[in-house]
């Protein structure tokens, strides 16, 4: 139980992490975040079915068409509604993610589609335990991922940069910091961290436009466990989610229906008994 | 002008005017006979919902090529209902009220034909039904007359389903199934038929579609040590299922998955192989009027046909069809008595008429047929006088 609950939770940790630094950075609740993953996912389907690219070899390729695109919604949407209310700001990704939902049900259609990975089935003997290879890989990647996301932002001009925008906006301006540049940066990463995550989901399981709400919904639960914009709290905060599910799963009867709710519960109590989140 | 002219010009305009009084009629007799489609084209079972457009296009060529209908060309209007339940009434006062269909057809989830059967039940039309398994629907349309309902009820599929896992010779069953009307409303059904085809049900447990771990519940599938997992669910259940038994190293007798259609690609996935499935219809199937339905769906689509929600779209168009021109008109009444008179052989290869259910007035087809995956196709294993092939049981999965 305790492995299932760990390793779900690197495919957590990946989805949450670019939401956490849009709501850090930026302080924007991207409701369009699992809709970034989405198209990651399905550029993912179709680099393996057309070119027969692996999905971990197709991460360099997603993470940076997925940057572009964050790039430009950036420069077309978000930067119009940063000074504007934040009900503004969630009509907006939310609206964008109504969007992109629909945009990829008019290009590929409603059906699940999956890549039939070589190794997607695989299992690795773990002592007496047997574990899922892609579910392995993909929770080794999200800790990079996560881990050099700390350290980039704890130690390069850059991450230093963005560090004090998140504090104050105005500080960083007025210590010559590109804020508008920052921004764009950060919101980038974000949706190349969800086009990598969704790369993932096409190494583990089936893609279709719909499947983006659950992650959206799981990363909003994630960040609010971790503490609103705390991206060091991301993965403690997802190995908290994964592993009540799990058990869950696990103990309770007809644990398999009420496990998709655990993270529900978890946002109220969180909510309800230390708002500013548990790793903070 | 002069007289003769302006006597030329009135004969013209009255002329004009009876050339256009007598054409009135002439054109209101060819005003297409109108037939509402509610199915989900997007959403959980889109993949089925496009297929049942195909089968109906198929039709719609069919019936259109010749005469249409009583001389009058026939017209599907297809809604959308995305699988969400107010999406589909909205859709049913749609099609009734502003566009005044003249019958409707579709109808693919549980849920979402709940919502429409409400509807419909203040405002009665035709309504010949292909989805919706749950009995639900079959008793809140239990008196209606004019509701015929096409694919077999969760009852039929229970006792199609067991048996077929009695004739493998399996004796413990693990059921696993979403916890929605789809897979709640068979797995209450199973018990009782189980224990008919004796057979036990040693494990039951629901989960939610879409969760991308099924793990804990393989694995706790796996410690019952039934000879058989039955798991109902959606399309997109079925590759976790698949690939995450692998991974805990889950090798029962027998996997068989229930999903409505299977997703584009299982065909070539690995741990997909040996899985069992039951359906209305597979694209093996051998009957003549399947292969020709096989043969057209692929110059018209350039695709194989994956789903049989497909040829029960195209039966449920060609048989309404044929029940108009029998009835002679588009009154309700006429339509319900030729829609009771139906017999009809077409690409599912079964006979079909509508009889009595248990609840319902007009039931048309009750049995499931059964296939396993071999190789990346659906090999009929069940019944055996259409079986294309051997079941492999016990399957050799992860061999």
């Amino acid at each position: 139980m305790v492995i299932f609950g760990v390793l779900r939770s690197g495919l957590y940790s990946l989805t949450s992490v670019g939401l956490a630094l849009s709501v850090g950075v930026i302080g924007i609740v991207n409701f369009a975040h699992g809709e970034f993953l989405m198209l990651g996912a399905y550029l993912g389907y179709w680099l393996f079915v057309s070119y027969g690219v692996d999905p971990l070899l197709a991460i360099p390729i997603g993470a940076a068409v997925l940057f572009a695109l964050g790039g430009v919604v950036y420069r077309v949407s978000i930067q119009r509604v940063l000074h504007a209310p934040e009900l503004n700001q969630m009509l907006l990704t939310f609206g964008i993610s109504i969007f992109l939902q629909n945009l990829a049900v008019i290009l590929w259609t409603g059906d699940p589609r999956t890549a039939a990975v070589s190794y997607k089935a695989r299992a690795i003997a773990l002592g007496p335990f047997t574990v899922g290879f892609p579910q392995l890989v993909v929770f080794g990647l999200a800790m990079a991922l996560t881990l050099g996301l700390y350290a980039v932002l704890g130690g390069s001009r850059i991450g230093k940069a963005m560090r004090a925008v998140a504090q104050s906006r105005l500080g960083a301006s007025l210590l010559g910091i590109e804020v508008d540049r920052i921004y764009l940066l950060a919101f980038g990463l974000s949706t190349a961290l969800a086009g990598t995550a969704g790369l993932m989901i096409t190494l583990q399981l089936s893609t279709s436009p719909f499947i983006g709400l659950l992650y959206t919904l799981k990363a909003f639960s994630i960040i609010v466990i971790a503490g609103l914009g705390n991206i060091n709290g991301v993965i403690y905060a997802s190995l908290v989610l994964g592993l009540s599910e799990a058990f869950v799963e696990f103990y309770v009867p007809q644990g398999g229906g009420w496990a998709e709710g655990v993270f529900f519960v978890l946002i109220l109590l969180v909510l309800m008994v230390r708002p500013r989140g548990l790793f903070r | 002008m002069n007289k003769t002219g302006q006597g030329v010009a009135a004969l013209l305009a009255l002329l004009a005017l009876v050339v256009a009084g007598s054409l009135h009629p002439v054109q209101a007799q060819r005003e297409p006979i109108k037939i509402g489609a509610i199915i989900p084209l997007t959403g959980p079972s889109g993949v089925s919902g496009q297929a049942m457009q195909k089968g109906y296009q198929l039709a719609l060529d069919e019936i259109n090529r010749g005469q249409g209908v009583l001389g009058r060309r026939v017209e599907v209007l297809v809604e959308d209902d995305r699988g969400d339940p107010p999406t589909g009434s909205a859709a049913f006062l749609k099609l009734v009220t502003r566009d005044r269909v003249d019958a409707l057809i579709g109808g693919l989830q549980s849920s979402v034909s709940i919502a429409v059967a409400s509807q419909a039940r203040q405002r009665p039309i035709l309504m010949a039904w292909t989805g919706a398994a749950s009995t639900l629907v079959e008793r809140l349309l239990a008196e209606a007359d004019w509701f015929f309902h096409y694919h077999p009820w969760e009852y039929h599929n229970a006792d199609s389903t067991f048996g077929f896992l009695r004739s493998t010779g399996a004796k413990t069953i693990a059921l696993a199934y979403e916890d929605g009307p789809f897979g709640s409303g068979s797995a209450d059904a199973s018990g009782a038929f189980a224990k008919n085809y004796g057979l036990n049900v040693i494990f039951n447990e629901g989960f939610k579609t879409g969760s991308p771990d099924l793990t804990p519940l393989l694995t706790k599938a796996k410690a019952s040590g039934a000879d058989a997992l039955v798991f109902v669910s959606f399309d997109q259940d079925v590759v976790p299922m698949a690939t995450q038994a692998r991974q805990v190293a889950y090798n029962p007798k027998l996997i068989l998955a229930a999903p409505p259609s299977w997703p584009v690609g299982f065909e070539k996935l690995g741990a997909g192989n040996y899985i069992a499935g039951m359906a209305v219809w597979t694209a093996e199937n051998s009957h003549q009027a399947s292969r020709l339905f096989v043969r057209r769906y692929k110059e018209k689509f350039n695709e194989d046909p994956t789903s049989y929600w497909a040829p029960l779209a195209y039966t449920n168009l060609i048989t309404v069809a044929d029940a108009i021109k029998r009835a002679g008109s588009t009154d309700l009444n006429a339509l319900v008595a030729a829609m009771k008179a139906t017999e009809y052989e077409g690409p599912i290869g079964l006979p079909l008429t509508f009889k009595r259910s248990i609840y319902g007035k007009n039931q048309g087809f009750t049995k499931l047929i059964a296939f396993q995956w071999q190789n990346g196709k659906q090999v009929v294993v069940w019944p055996s006088e259409i079986a294309g092939g051997k079941l492999a049981y016990p399957a050799p999965y992860g061999r």
